[in-house]
């Protein structure tokens, strides 16, 4: 029982970098329906650049988080001028090819800047855990599980009540109606791309505090991310969530109960068989 | 008249002139060479073999590295029990087959969901190929007993023979009825369909032809290089390659791939010995420019030699307009 419910916690562990960086994937996709395949190496480049603010700031991974979520911004907003708008609206092969070769590219100038050695981030806070009755939980999960909570509850209100989160859905929901009834589109979508991106970002700051990273951590997250898609939704919040979750509980107990490298074999086997069977996801429409 | 029978001479003449050049060339190239010529062989073979069905056929997959793999493994296998090489070859792109007949359900899905399908299928093959240790030694690799000695002549004919099968193979297909239906059908599915084009039957056909010819050139791979193991092999590298020599060169035409391959060996040799990552920086941004600039990619160019007769004919009505 106590070995399940470390399992468990260190799953939504796991699961809470994978809601984050699906979040972002789903956000530009409801919005723009772009699919971005160089989102893994968003993520890649927020774990890095929390990396560096530690070796040559001393700045802590935790401080770390904010700096790299607005970097990321800016970063998703300046591709969003660069690359992706002028392929919107052109076929799916052009978008994948474009931002695959991106993917290649940043990955490629992290190993030149890097090396594909991993690289983490030392800390103290790694080792310390508190204990609830016979289970120890370290604090770095712990604050990964309540800090993507917390940002989902905050998405979530932006997304209602803030008045560029209103754009957002209404653009996802229908986007030359929105257009019709005065929304800056272009805003919308600059806007979309760069959180989503932070998203992303985030997602890689979170992580490194776990784990070391390589120029190649994000493309596989990328695929972790379109799983948890496939499983929750494209477009949905509430999918996104639950799917993020899902997949790392179920990760983790596959680790704890068969074999640590049959690991990443589940994830990919729900994704053949729910695809095979349902080839729009899970709960996609059409 | 006259002009097109001195174009097919010219033709001609050309083509006895590469294929005089390259069944000579190890007699007078070093090793070096030698290499970079077998190299760029396995990458036209290969690439020509995605073509018809990620080029043709209009279906993007990832995933061909999967069928490259399990053909090196066959060979590895079939070396340990003394079986002939050609016949290891064969059986290495039928295991390819048997492979790509699991893969064909990933043809109910379209678009963005296919690509990833056939991420997540290669992905699958590899960790298979970690986790069936008693077959296939895992992660630590699989050492293929009587390789192809280094600097032999034979290795270089024998790719040499695979390429050119394989390019009159996909020759074949491109200028065949079969093939103006695989180009209907990436067009759109349901026309295709409507015209009288089983698509289900011609994507199923087309990827198991494209997953044979990688297999072999897996198991040649195998044979060639002596060591394989899942992360070498099954690796995303390959399809990537794949991917990029058609889209450089030209999706779906017949010399797109042989156009794409020789440039990825011009620039993977340029910046093989001072930067090897630069290179595959250079292929990302090339693959990016590509897309969206040039989608008929650098082939285009030759387009006016290709088909003089094709472009007299337009010339002509456009004048008469």
């Amino acid at each position: 029982m106590i070995t399940f419910l470390q399992g468990l916690i260190t799953g939504i562990s796991i699961g809470s970098v994978y809601v984050i960086v699906s979040l972002g994937l789903t956000l530009i996709l409801g919005v723009m329906n772009f699919k971005n395949f160089a989102h893994g190496e968003m993520l890649t480049i927020g774990g890095y650049i929390s990396y560096l603010l530690f070796i040559f700031l001393g700045i802590g991974p935790f401080y770390a988080i904010p700096v790299v979520a607005v970097a990321l911004f800016l970063f998703g907003v300046l591709l969003q001028r660069v690359i992706v708008r002028p392929v919107l609206g052109r076929d799916y092969t052009t978008q994948l090819v474009l931002t695959f070769g991106l993917s290649v590219f940043i990955q490629s100038l992290l190993t030149l800047v890097f090396t594909s050695d991993l690289k983490g981030i030392p800390t103290q806070i790694a080792v310390t855990s508190i204990s609830f009755g016979d289970i120890a939980v370290s604090t770095i999960k712990l604050f990964n599980i309540f800090f993507s909570i917390a940002l989902v509850a905050l998405l979530s209100l932006f997304l209602k009540k803030g008045q560029m989160g209103q754009f957002m859905v209404a653009v996802s929901e229908n986007r030359e109606g929105a257009q019709l009834v005065g929304i800056n589109l272009e805003k919308v979508d600059r806007f979309a791309f760069g959180l989503g991106t932070s998203l992303a970002g985030i997602g890689g700051a979170m992580l490194i505090l776990t784990q070391a990273i390589s120029p190649f951590a994000g493309f596989h997250f990328l695929l972790k991310a379109f799983i948890v898609l496939v499983i929750g939704g494209m477009g949905s919040i509430v999918g996104a969530v639950a799917g993020g979750f899902l997949l790392g509980i179920i990760e983790s107990l596959t680790g704890l109960y068969f074999s640590a490298k049959l690991i990443d074999l589940v994830g990919f086997i729900m994704l053949l068989v729910i695809l095979i069977i349902k080839p729009t996801g899970l709960f996609g429409k059409k | 008249m006259t002009s097109q029978d001195r174009f097919v001479k010219g033709r001609l003449l050309v083509l006895i002139l590469v294929a005089a050049v390259v069944l000579t060339l190890p007699l007078y190239a070093n090793t070096y060479f030698t290499k970079i010529a077998i190299n760029l062989a396995i990458l036209v073979a290969l690439a020509s073999s995605w073509n018809l069905i990620g080029g043709v056929a209009g279906q993007l997959s990832f995933g061909h590295a999967a069928f490259f793999g399990t053909g090196a493994y066959v060979l590895a296998i079939c070396a340990d029990h003394q079986i002939p090489d050609v016949v290891s070859f064969v059986l290495g792109g039928l295991a390819a087959v048997v492979l790509s007949l699991v893969a064909y359900p990933t043809f109910r899905t379209k678009g963005t969901y296919f690509a990833i399908i056939t991420i997540a299928f290669l992905e699958s093959t590899r960790l298979i190929a970690v986790n069936w240790e008693s077959v296939t030694h895992g992660n630590s690799g699989y050492i293929v007993s009587d390789p192809y000695m280094p600097n032999a002549l034979l290795p270089y004919y024998v790719i040499i023979g695979i390429a050119v099968a394989v390019l009159i193979v996909s020759w074949c297909v491109i200028n065949s009825r079969f093939g103006l239906r695989l180009k209907a059908l990436s067009q759109d599915e349901h026309a295709a369909e409507d015209i009288g084009v089983s698509v289900r039957k011609y994507k199923m056909v087309t990827l198991a032809l494209s997953a044979f010819m990688c297999g072999v050139v897996g198991a040649y791979y195998s044979k060639y290089i002596g060591f394989i193991d899942p992360e070498s092999v099954f690796s995303i590298r390959w399809s990537f390659d794949m991917i990029m020599m058609s889209i450089i060169g030209g999706l779906g035409t017949f010399w797109g791939p042989v156009l794409g391959a020789l440039v990825l060996t011009f620039i993977s040799e340029l910046f093989r010995i001072t930067m090897p990552s630069l290179s595959l920086m250079v292929y990302g941004a090339l693959m990016m420019v590509m897309i969206v600039f040039w989608q008929k990619g650098l082939i285009s160019i030759f387009s006016r030699f290709a088909q003089p007769c094709a472009r007299q004919g337009l010339d002509q009505q456009s004048n008469k307009q």
